[in-house]
């Protein structure tokens, strides 16, 4: 009974709404930030997000398709930002380190270590993810024992606003996925490279399928958002179905070699460009310059690869 | 119809590429470009929303580890990155290929348990790209700027290699989720334990390839001067 609670993705919903929960207070706390650079956008923010996170399962699609559409355009117009938190004091953090040690290490070993131990229990790892944080939140009291849970959770708040529109944006770029693949762009994608590679051979086939991967994610800026429209106009039909392949390592290895793109596009601003200006670098695309030789041996290790596990 | 909702990838090509210029946010361009590709592929807007919508919802996977930053964020106000820095710090031997790759490595190997320590901001710019600088400049006092770019572009590119091809290994990761979400939608059902066995190979030779690749940028910065 406990271990099939465990072990279902349903499960996941309980935690879904915790985290709603979580979101709402950050709202509330938002609201009562007066010195907040976006108060009122940042509050709405939270809260929808909060509302999505925990009426998810019961909200009409539309209906949340369109709190969807709010939160991007309140992040996307900028309306959102930061504000004060709970702080201390570098000197502080040193004596205290020096006090607490590896002890600081309790949430990490907490979270992962359960998350690790629920897959390896063949339990639901996300769900043994949710239950790790909540051990954390527990075990704040041997690290951090006179802090209020307010404290605790502005830290919270604190990554969470810092995180800001790049939050929503992967699981946006799934929904952007979802609607290419009604739209049909998929189709067309694959038609493309169907043209150019090919595709009647095993071989033809993965190297179609990696490069669509790569080059769908170089104009994208990430894998994700390449991967349905990619494998259900190219991985499926000419590769997984074609020749009954493991679809296992056959997506696995696609979504990486999408990955290699990944490496070598200004679009992945948050990898490749945004670093460039925290290290204070002159050359823009010093980073993907870097990184492209590695990006292209490692594709090309990739074709291999799958040749090698699926045939 | 045929090519028309293309238009809608072009969008946010578009967006994506011109964005930084004019200040426009990449959820705005993905936004449009999703709508106008829908509206060309002939989906009404209560459509739309309802795509947006269910596949929203059904992500919701990828953002759940919003609930494990109270915990940590409260350790980091009590020195968790002082007590790192203390970490790291005893590795002896340092040249700025031995840091960035052993950050690699500690990168990889962090990804791939699940642990969510690292990243650009919190790590590369406060500890490893100082890090490998100092140790350019031990080895070479007036370094030019283009070599401290170099080993500062490394350190970033440390991050990316770490980060990117060992985070499939941990069987909640979010690119796994989508892979098996997907292929649900597409009728096939795969498992997240072994996607996350078949990233295996890749993530050793990642870390094959970064140690001869970081050697190699070693012996470029460093020149004849090394050891």
């Amino acid at each position: 009974m406990i271990k099939e609670l465990l072990a279902s993705k349903s499960t996941l919903e309980y935690f879904y709404i915790l985290t709603g929960i979580i979101l709402w207070f950050y709202a509330y706390m938002t609201l009562k930030d007066e010195k907040h650079e976006a108060r009122i956008g940042t509050a709405i923010f939270w809260f929808v997000l909060g509302l999505i996170f925990v009426g998810g399962k019961w909200l009409p699609p539309v209906v949340s398709g369109a709190l969807v559409v709010l939160i991007a355009l309140l992040a996307g117009l900028e309306k959102i930002g930061k504000g004060t938190y709970f702080s201390t004091t570098l000197e502080f953090q040193q004596k205290r380190r020096e006090e607490l040690g590896n002890k600081l290490l309790i949430p990490i070993v907490l979270i992962s270590g359960t998350a690790i131990a629920f897959a390896l229990a063949k339990l639901h790892p996300l769900v043994g993810l949710g239950v790790g944080s909540v051990l954390a939140l527990i075990a704040t009291k041997f690290y951090a024992p006179k802090d209020s849970f307010a404290h605790i959770l502005d830290s919270g708040r604190e990554t969470s606003d810092r995180l800001g529109w790049a939050l929503v944006l992967p699981p946006y770029l799934a929904a952007l996925g979802a609607l290419f693949n009604k739209a049909g762009v998929g189709e067309i994608v694959s038609e493309l490279v169907k043209a150019i590679f090919p595709v009647g051979t095993p071989l033809g086939a993965i190297v179609a399928y990696a490069f669509g991967m790569a080059i769908f994610t170089i104009i994208m800026g990430n894998a994700f958002a390449a991967f349905a429209v990619i494998t259900s106009g190219i991985g499926v039909p000419l590769l997984i179905k074609a020749y009954g392949v493991d679809p296992a390592v056959a997506t696995a290895l696609a979504m990486t070699a999408g990955y290699c793109g990944t490496l070598t596009t200004p679009m992945a601003a948050n990898f490749n460009i945004v670093p460039v200006a925290l290290l204070d670098i002159k050359d823009k695309y010093k980073v993907i310059k870097v990184q492209i030789p590695m990006a292209i041996v490692l594709w090309v290790t990739h074709i291999i690869l799958m040749y090698v596990l699926l045939f | 119809m045929g090519w028309l909702p293309a238009l809608g990838v072009l969008i946010v090509v578009l967006g994506l590429a011109l964005g930084s210029k004019y200040k426009i946010n990449p959820l705005l361009a993905v936004l449009a470009g999703g709508i106008v590709s829908g509206i060309l592929g002939g989906l009404s807007i209560t459509e739309i929303l309802e795509t947006i919508g269910t596949a929203f919802v059904s992500s919701r996977t990828m953002i759940l580890f919003l609930i494990m930053l109270p915990a940590i964020g409260i350790a980091e106000k009590h020195g968790l990155m002082e007590q790192m820095k203390y970490i790291i710090s005893k590795l002896k031997g340092a040249t700025p290929g031995r840091i960035s790759y052993v950050y690699q490595l500690i990168r990889e190997i962090s990804v791939a348990t699940g642990m969510r320590l690292g990243g650009h901001a919190a790590f590369v710019k406060p500890i490893i790209a100082p890090m490998a600088e100092a140790a350019l400049l031990q080895k070479i006092k007036d370094a030019s700027e283009e070599k401290i770019d170099t080993v500062k572009a490394m350190t970033a590119a440390a991050e990316n290699f770490g980060n990117f091809f060992a985070q499939n290994i941990f069987p909640a990761a979010a690119g796994i989720l989508l892979i098996q979400g997907v292929m649900e939608e597409l009728g096939y059902s795969v498992q997240l334990t072994d996607l996350a066995r078949a990233s295996i190979p890749i993530g050793i030779i990642t870390a094959i390839y970064g140690f001869v690749y970081f050697m190699i940028l070693d012996r470029k910065v460093l020149g004849g001067e090394t050891q």
